[in-house]
């Protein structure tokens, strides 16, 4: 995916996500944050700053009617994150088209990462493309959104499914709705935020995912593997050029 | 003595010799008296059989006046007539001033009916009497007589008489006075009047009428009176009377005298007597009911007194037999009269005219008077000073007001809706405080259906039994504030409502319910959506689509949900359902939780979501804190070895 250009002061910049990427996230980030501040407070309903930002947001019904087109608005990117997804896979046959699958190699990371900050182990592990931390809440997305589409139909149309489910279903589909979406909630405050705002070198914002650039020295740093290997392949490239 | 003079005496004495002769030889002769008389029993009286002719014994009683018709005639001259004919019956009587001893002998012992026989003068009515009284005046019995004619002043042969003789030889006396002796030339005064009314007895028939009056003033009871301490004079009151003789009454009865009476008043009490035009009871007597009362019914003649010591003086008058009875009867069983029954001056509860008012008395009967009637009850149970010492509330009235009795009648005047005492009652108000049935029933006058769909569901049967547990009508829609029914606000606090019982653990364990049902229902969508609408209240009032109570259990019939009838039976629910979700398998239904809390037993699958989150939240998060702060602590920690490096 990622290729390379350089910067105005002459340092070298890579591509890390492509425009497709940027805009999924930004789709991400509107769906996911409006399905939450409409969503939450449904939850949360016998509290009163739960119904003062529904009352707030127009009402109930305004709210649940804006959940359910954020919910449509989720549910179009997550369609379109499956063609790009077939279509990084089978069509464009992208180097970096089985990066997030997780491997033993990111169990053993995370043991490491950890027994770094705890002073076990000298070195923090090097990482490829994605490294674990990014694994893990890509994959908490995918379980998320599809526990959250599943259990979310089952009470948007409660008609429909009660003609082949038994009606007790639907009360367990809005237990886990709610508590799906308190994980996601707390998984994304705490995990997210702190890796892609407060983690070393990310303050205040990781812009990354903005401009889709990363620069040298952090592909070095944080990326080493995937640096080395886009190193080896231009060299690669470069030879068969010159050769 | 001159000759001629002896001559005179001579002939007199002849004169008188021969008419002693002729009467002597008269008698003699058997020339009687001629006397009415009957029957030879009759003659005896006087002519007994050793007086007559031997052969006259044993005659037959017609034959007397067969021989003797003159005896039968009426008598030409009676013998030694008295001097004043005096209507007199019965010899008894006669001999009251005639006693046997001043009678010829032979007058002894006759029959009882026989003076007036030979006397018949003494029976006719007198020409002229001997010492006509001078002013007549009717008066009954020689008793009486005497007080102003004691036997001192009396002839000597007046003493002893018998009871009714006076009159007989002076009947003007008893006659009623046809000319007044001393007609007084100055004003009439108190004492003027008092020296005849103040006399007992003294009576006046009316003509029309026969009625018989007494003219009697109790003296006494005029001087206690407000109008004698304040020094009214007779002719204050009897402006008509200007001195004596009076002048011929108008009023043919008694009835009539006593409604032109009113005029009198009238001259001091103007403001009074204009009010009371407008009363219901003059309305009446221009109508020509004569039987209503005017002044004198109700605070009395003679004898009037502050109508209002005590409070409740006037009601009994207006209770009187004849007038209101049975409604004094009632009044005097209420919340009201039974405390002024008792103390006659307590100032806290109505009397007959703090409602009715005392002069310019309304008609009840009509819609103006009914559509008031809140105003009336309000100013005292409006009042802290009064309605407070029973422990009522000062609410009532403005709450009723704010109710939708008052507004629908506020809005058209010709909707009929209940006032006061359409619920309390009229004269019989009662505390209905005591008992939600009793209230109950009171709104079923009017509402009959409703009521009758409540006695079928499980509140109204149980309250018809006399539970006290249970909603009456007012329990719901309050007694006097009681809002509109139909209202987006009336329906969002429905859940509330309910939820004052069904949410009281020890009243729902008393019927083996659960007290969860509200709390549950607003877990889930209905219950969550009311809730937040509630939040919302007053300034939106939107109408709220989402069930409440009413709309799965029923408005007033709501039946036990064990109970094959109940619309939230197993077998019905999805019926309820199906008002809203119109499109509901049947399966639909049973995606209702049913009011109970999330238990493994009653509800697996959801018990075991919610287990699987409480678990994996803290885990993951747990994690995920656990690694971020480990994070941090590295950071920091390099931090200041980079700073001791350097």
């Amino acid at each position: 995916m990622s290729t390379h250009e350089m910067s105005t002061e002459q340092q070298r910049v890579f591509i890390r996500f492509d425009l497709s990427a940027r805009i999924e996230h930004i789709l991400l980030i509107i769906s996911f944050g409006m399905l939450c501040l409409t969503g939450l407070p449904q939850k949360f309903h016998n509290y009163n700053w739960a119904q003062d930002l529904m009352n707030a947001m127009g009402g109930i019904e305004t709210v649940q009617t804006m959940h359910h087109l954020f919910a449509y608005m989720m549910g179009i990117e997550t369609v379109y994150h499956i063609f790009a997804l077939f279509r990084s896979i089978f069509i464009k046959k992208s180097p970096n088209r089985f990066s997030m699958i997780p491997g033993l190699k990111d169990i053993t990371d995370a043991l490491r990462h950890l027994g770094y900050n705890l002073g076990l182990v000298k070195e923090l592990p090097k990482y490829d493309r994605f490294n674990w931390k990014e694994k893990v809440e890509y994959w908490a997305l995918i379980w998320g959104t599809i526990v959250m589409f599943l259990t979310g139909a089952f009470l948007m149309w409660p008609e429909v499914i009660t003609r082949w489910l038994p009606g007790y279903f639907i009360p367990a589909a809005k237990a886990a709705h709610g508590g799906e979406a308190l994980l996601a909630f707390l998984a994304i405050l705490i995990w997210h935020m702190y890796n892609a705002h407060l983690a070393q070198g990310k303050m205040p914002l990781d812009t990354t995912i903005f401009t889709g650039k990363v620069t040298e020295e952090r592909m070095r740093h944080e990326y080493p593997l995937e640096y080395e290997r886009i190193l080896a392949r231009e060299q690669k490239e470069t030879g068969a050029k010159l050769g | 003595m001159k000759p001629h003079t002896r001559i005179v005496a001579a002939l007199f004495l002849v004169a008188l010799l021969s008419a002693t002769f002729l009467t002597v030889l008269a008698v003699a002769q058997g020339k009687p008296t001629p006397h009415p008389i009957a029957g030879r029993e009759q003659c005896l009286t006087c002519h007994p059989t050793d007086k007559l002719p031997a052969d006259h014994a044993n005659r037959a009683e017609s034959t007397c006046t067969a021989c003797h018709p003159e005896a039968a005639a009426q008598p030409p001259t009676p013998p030694q007539a008295p001097t004043t004919p005096h209507p007199i019956a019965g010899r008894e009587a006669c001999l009251t001033c005639h006693p046997t001893s001043k009678l010829p002998a032979d007058h002894a012992n006759r029959a009882e009916s026989t003076c007036t026989a030979c006397h018949p003068e003494a029976a006719a009515q007198p020409p002229t009497p001997p010492q006509a009284p001078t002013t007549p005046h009717p008066i009954a019995g020689r008793e009486a007589c005497l007080t102003c004619h004691p036997t001192s002043k009396l002839p000597a042969d007046h003493a002893n008489r018998a009871e009714s003789t006076c009159t007989a030889c002076h009947p003007e006396a008893a006659a009623q006075p046809p000319v007044p002796e001393p007609t007084p030339t100055g004003p009439m005064t108190d004492q003027g009047c008092l020296a005849c009314h103040s006399k007992p007895g003294l009576t006046y028939t009316f003509p029309g009428c026969g009625e018989t009056v007494s003219l009697t003033v109790d003296q006494a009871a005029l001087s206690q009176s407000v109008h004698g301490k304040a020094g009214i004079t007779c002719t204050g009151c009897h402006t008509n009377i200007t001195g004596y003789p009076h002048p011929k009454l108008e009023a043919q009865d008694c009835r009539a005298f006593t409604i032109s009476r009113a005029e009198a008043c009238a001259t001091c009490h103007a403001d009074i007597t204009e009010a009371q035009h407008d009363s219901i009871h003059y309305r009446l007597l221009k109508e020509g009911n004569r039987d209503v009362p005017t002044c004198v019914e109700c605070h009395g003649g003679h004898d009037i007194t502050p109508p209002d010591q005590p409070r409740y003086k006037l009601s009994r008058t207006c209770g009187q037999e004849g007038c209101h009875s049975t409604i004094l009867d009632t009044y005097a069983k209420s919340v009201h009269g039974s405390v002024i029954a008792k103390e006659e001056d307590n100032p806290y509860v109505p009397v007959c005219e703090d409602c009715h008012g005392a002069h310019q008395m309304p008609d009840p009967r009509t819609g103006e008077f009914h559509t008031a009637s809140p105003e009336l009850c309000a100013t005292c149970h409006t009042d802290p000073n009064v309605v407070s010492r029973f422990g009522l509330s000062t609410d009532v009235y403005q709450d009723y007001r704010d109710g939708i009795h008052s507004k629908l009648a506020e809005k058209d005047p010709t909707i009929k809706t209940p006032v006061c005492t359409d619920c309390h009652g009229v004269h019989d108000v009662k505390g209905l405080r005591k008992s939600v049935q009793a209230a109950s029933e009171t709104c079923a006058h009017c509402h009959t259906a409703i009521y009758g769909e409540y006695k079928q569901g499980v509140h109204g049967a149980a309250l018809i039994t006399g539970n006290p547990d249970v909603p009456g009508c007012t329990y719901c829609h309050g007694a006097h504030k009681i809002p509109d029914p139909n209202t987006p606000q009336f329906r969002i606090g429905e859940p509330d409502l309910c939820a004052s019982c069904h949410s009281d653990a020890a009243l729902m364990a008393k019927y083996n319910l659960s007290a969860d049902v509200y709390v549950t229902y607003t877990q889930e969508f209905h219950g969550m959506t009311v809730q937040l609408y509630k939040t919302k209240w007053p300034t939106a009032s939107i109408y709220c689509y989402e069930a409440v109570c009413t709309d799965c259990h029923g408005i007033h019939e709501i039946r036990s949900h064990t109970d094959p009838k109940s619309s939230v039976h197993p077998d019905n629910l999805i019926l309820a359902c199906r008002k809203c979700h119109p499109d509901a398998p049947d399966k639909f239904a049973t995606a209702w939780a049913g009011h109970y809390k999330i238990t493994r037993e009653r509800a697996p699958l959801t018990y075991y979501v919610n287990l699987f989150y409480t678990i994996l939240i803290p885990l993951v998060i747990g994690a995920m804190a656990f690694f971020v702060l480990t994070d941090i602590g590295r950071r920091i920690v390099n931090h200041f070895k980079r700073g001791k490096a350097s």
